[in-house]
């Protein structure tokens, strides 16, 4: 039996063939098994005992040793085998069925990815063999009816679109579009984009090319973070090696972070140390010490001022009102070249005209001679002054010259007679074409202008009914002023604007020009008091950049802060001044506060402390915006 | 002993070789380059690799190394493959459904694998302390050769004894035995329980037979030993094959996935 040895000799047991197709079908009952086995096409081999093979005449048996050798009966006359046995059913061999689960295996893979191929669009929760994840929550809603194809441009195109996109071949002679490309398509830089950080430094070697895919990757989420780089990638390309913020840092500039131009000048010196510290200033002054002025709740990377209203009008709010601008000035004339006729033809008789009259018919009715007329006498300029810069300018005249500023004066004069405020929006002309669209005038009353010029062509100071209560145009003696402007008063600003873009070509005008900007944009006088806080950048004979709003410095567009976490962390009484340090005198770039030093940060940013990593306070794009296309294409 | 120096070089090298890709990985993704395009590529040419030693089996008649070399290779690769996998995916679990039934097919390859690799450590010392080993086709042939020998001595002692109280015992008890292998999964977990129950039935019947009948109770005895030594040959040979049936299937799957996969990162992800 089993432990038989010799049973397994050659010549006693069955060849086993376990490669082939098929066993025996007895024994896969448990039966005793025939010799021979099946055929290789699965038919059976154990139906006779032997093949009997022929001697000379004769058949002999060949049934094996093991099966008993030959048999007593023989084979028959026709050489057929004597012992017959029924047929058994072969079965398929374990590796005919390992073979046929594999092709099953992978055929119902290949089934499942073509069955859903064809579900491609963006819902996550559809079945897709194309399916590689859900994009993140920033570009989910973006790719809208475009789908896949907002991205990858081969999808959609069938089996030649595919073909294509594995050669690298576009549609048509284009070439293929990279997926990188694609993401310019919406993505914008202040620079290039294939740039590291966008911008090629002073002093260095354009870097190697970058590519969005180098830290971007998408589908890994709804929640996902589409880029994460970290400290040691950052130390791929620099030079100086920061292995630790408080170890290997780099100081702070001079000055940082106060050292860039202010856009709202405030001297936080002698606010602090001078006024708030007065005792009669004390129920003017905002409550709170920094947060008074600053809105602490929106913090961000600045803290804003609360603005004009809430922080600087308690002190500051009366002294605007009495900045007036003054447009026109009558001047001194040295001759007077409107008729009395003229100005009785385009005006009327006013009352000292019609006293002269009455006066000629009184003494026509007593028979003597008419008294002679005021104007008879020799000529006495109403005005003594000059015309203003501003005038002067419009009118393309000097202003210290009566001789050369009279006429034309008096042209204007007599035209705003007329025509009232007309004349004066030609000139305004001059300013450029923006100059007619801001609505320079608007508000001003063209009769009373009219009355104003008529007043003055008649060598008279020109009497405004009333006082002004509200900001707005007034004509009232010699002047055409704008009377009681307010903060951020409108019609001023854009006269401010206007005056800040203009920059006229030739030389007289140029020096005209820049005299009439002095007068109009003076912090010191005249309407303008809003440059002691606001800033004007920019020649004085060319076009400023104005100011009006605190705004972000962009003296350093790869560095981020945000002081929200760190007034939550100390509480917003001491923050502010665990940092800011006022200093004793406000320095020439402006900044009233010591400067930073790394030794402020590292005492809470180290390691085991609080996070201390490059991507805390530096960004890697430089003004990443979105392309307004994005979203014409997403509607 | 030439085995194992081949094992302990294959394990080095292997050693080395991943060492290498871990650096070479980790420079290039400091550098803000995509390793990911060539390990994919590695994970798939080492699954190629893998799937040969089903073939190298097929292919025993031509020289292609010794079959315990290929299953070092295979093993190690095997091995390799994992850390690929986790390496170039980034995460365990990747998103997208063609991913992540990639990634399940790939973790029921590795599984299968595993365990396959575990019951070659494992049975065939139990295969050899079981007793004298028999070819796995010749299992049926055994079990019937016992079969007619324990027919053939209850018919003796029948009639030397005159009494069929041994045959009818037989007919209703023992015949049940001795009709096929019995007791797979106690003789897979090496149990004893078919030995138990042979033991039990025997001695139920002895005390109700014959002397002569009982001395054909003595070589039942030794037939259902035999029998029972064949059922655990035949479990366990049964398993080490049959394993095969779940992880070449598995591995064919993860192939078409694969190469599914492969196809979309040339036309997507380019």
């Amino acid at each position: 039996m089993i432990g038989e040895r010799e049973k397994f000799r050659h010549d006693r047991s069955a060849y086993e063939r376990p490669t082939l197709g098929w066993r025996c079908g007895r024994a896969a009952l448990w039966r005793r098994p025939c010799a021979r086995g099946p055929s290789a096409a699965g038919a059976c081999g154990g139906v006779a005992d032997c093949t009997p093979g022929r001697q000379g005449d004769s058949w002999q048996c060949r049934r094996r040793p093991a099966d008993g050798g030959p048999c007593a009966a023989g084979p028959g006359s026709d050489g057929a085998c004597s012992v017959r046995h029924a047929a058994c059913a072969p079965r398929r061999s374990l590796r005919v069925w390992r073979g046929r689960v594999t092709l099953l295996a992978a055929g119902l893979m290949l089934s499942l990815i073509a069955v859903f191929a064809g579900s491609t669009d963006m819902d996550a929760t559809r079945l897709s063999s194309l399916d590689p994840g859900a994009l993140s929550a920033a570009h989910a809603h973006f790719a809208g009816e475009a789908g896949c194809a907002a991205c990858h441009n081969a999808h959609g195109r069938g089996v030649a679109g595919w073909w294509r996109a594995f050669r690298g071949v576009g549609a048509g002679d284009s070439p293929h579009r990279p997926l990188a490309a694609m993401c310019l398509d919406c993505h914008g830089f202040n620079g290039r984009e294939s740039l590291a950080h966008n911008h090629v430094f002073e002093g260095r070697r354009a870097s190697t090319s970058t590519d969005c895919l180098m830290c971007h990757t998408e589908h890994k989420g709804h929640n996902a973070v589409a880029s994460t780089i970290t400290q040691a990638q950052c130390q791929t390309c620099h030079t100086r090696k920061v292995n630790g913020f408080a170890t290997d840092h780099p100081p702070f500039p001079a000055g940082f972070p106060h050292d860039h131009a202010q856009t709202v000048r405030f001297d936080h010196v002698s606010h602090f140390g001078k006024h708030f510290a007065d005792p009669r200033l004390a129920s003017q002054v905002p409550a709170g010490g920094c947060v008074g002025c600053h809105q602490v709740e929106n913090a961000g990377r600045t803290i804003k001022p609360a603005g004009f209203d809430t922080a600087c009008a308690g002190c500051h709010g009366d002294a605007i009102g009495r900045r007036e601008f003054v447009l026109f000035r009558w001047p001194e004339i040295e001759s007077n070249e409107i008729s009395k006729d003229e100005v009785l033809e385009a005006c009327g008789a006013d009352g000292e005209t019609l006293a002269e009259l009455r006066a000629a018919v009184d003494a026509a009715r007593r028979g003597t001679p008419p008294p002679a007329p005021k104007s008879a006498a020799a000529f006495s300029a109403v005005s003594a002054d000059q015309p203003t810069a501003v005038t002067a300018f419009l009118l393309g005249a000097p202003a210290d010259d009566a001789a050369q500023y009279g006429i034309p004066v008096q042209e204007l004069a007599r035209a705003m007679m007329r025509d009232g405020v007309d004349p004066l929006m030609q000139l305004l002309a001059r300013l450029g074409p923006a100059a007619s669209s801001r609505n320079l005038l608007a508000g001003l009353n063209a009769e009373q202008l009219r009355r104003a010029a008529c007043a003055w062509a008649a060598n008279r100071e020109y009497e405004a009914p009333g006082q002004a209560a509200l900001p707005g145009w007034r004509a009232d003696a010699l002047e055409l002023r704008y009377a009681k402007p307010v903060h951020a008063d409108p019609a001023l600003r854009a006269w401010m604007e206007t005056w800040a873009a203009a920059a006229p070509a030739d030389g007289a005008d140029r020096e005209r020009f820049a005299a009439a900007r002095k007068e109009l944009m003076s912090p010191s006088e005249g309407p303008g008091a809003c440059f002691k806080c606001h800033t004007a950048n920019g020649p004085s004979d060319g076009p400023l950049a104005l100011r009006w709003h605190h705004t972000l410095s962009d003296a350093r567009p790869l560095t981020r802060f945000d002081h929200r976490p760190h007034i939550d962390l100390l509480g917003p009484e001491k923050t502010c001044t665990t940092c800011h340090r006022l200093a004793a005198v406000v320095s020439p770039t402006g900044a009233a506060f010591q400067p930073l030093t790394l030794d402020t940060c590292t005492s809470c940013h180290a390691p085991g402390r609080v996070r201390d990593d490059c991507n805390l306070c530096h960004v890697y794009h430089q003004d990443h915006a979105l392309i307004k296309r994005m979203m014409s294409d997403a509607k | 002993m030439r085995a194992t120096r081949t094992n302990t070089l294959i394990v080095w090298i292997t050693a080395a070789a991943l060492a290498a890709l871990g650096y070479w990985h980790e420079v290039t993704r400091r550098g803000l380059g995509d390793p990911t395009f060539v390990t994919g590529y590695m994970l798939f040419t080492l699954m190629v690799f893998l799937s040969l030693y089903n073939g190298r089996k097929k292919l025993s008649m031509i020289s292609l190394g010794r079959v315990s070399t290929w299953l070092s290779l295979h093993v190690v690769a095997g091995f390799v493959a994992v850390v690929l996998f986790v390496t170039h995916a980034g995460t365990l679990w990747p998103q997208g459904w063609a991913d992540r039934a990639l990634a399940l097919l790939f973790y029921l390859v590795t599984l299968s694998g595993v365990a396959g690799y575990a019951l070659q450590l494992w049975l065939p010392g139990r295969l050899t302390r079981s007793g004298p080993e028999i070819i796995y086709e010749r299992i049926p042939a055994e079990i019937a050769g016992l079969r007619d020998a324990a027919e053939q001595a209850v018919t003796d002692a029948a009639a030397q004894s005159g009494f069929d109280t041994l045959g009818r015992y037989y007919v209703q008890t023992l015949s049940w035995y001795f009709a096929r292998p019995r007791y797979w999964l106690s003789h897979v977990f090496g149990g004893r329980y078919a030995e138990f129950w042979l033991q039990r039935r025997l001695a139920t019947i002895r005390r109700h037979l014959s002397e002569a009948e009982r001395s054909a109770l003595g070589r039942l005895a030794e037939l259902g030993a035999a029998k029972t030594a064949v059922d655990a040959q035949h479990a366990m040979q049964s398993v080490l094959k049959g394993w095969t049936l779940i992880h070449v299937p598995l591995a064919a799957a993860l192939l078409t996935v694969a190469t599914w996969h492969l196809i979309l990162v040339h036309v997507y992800a380019r």
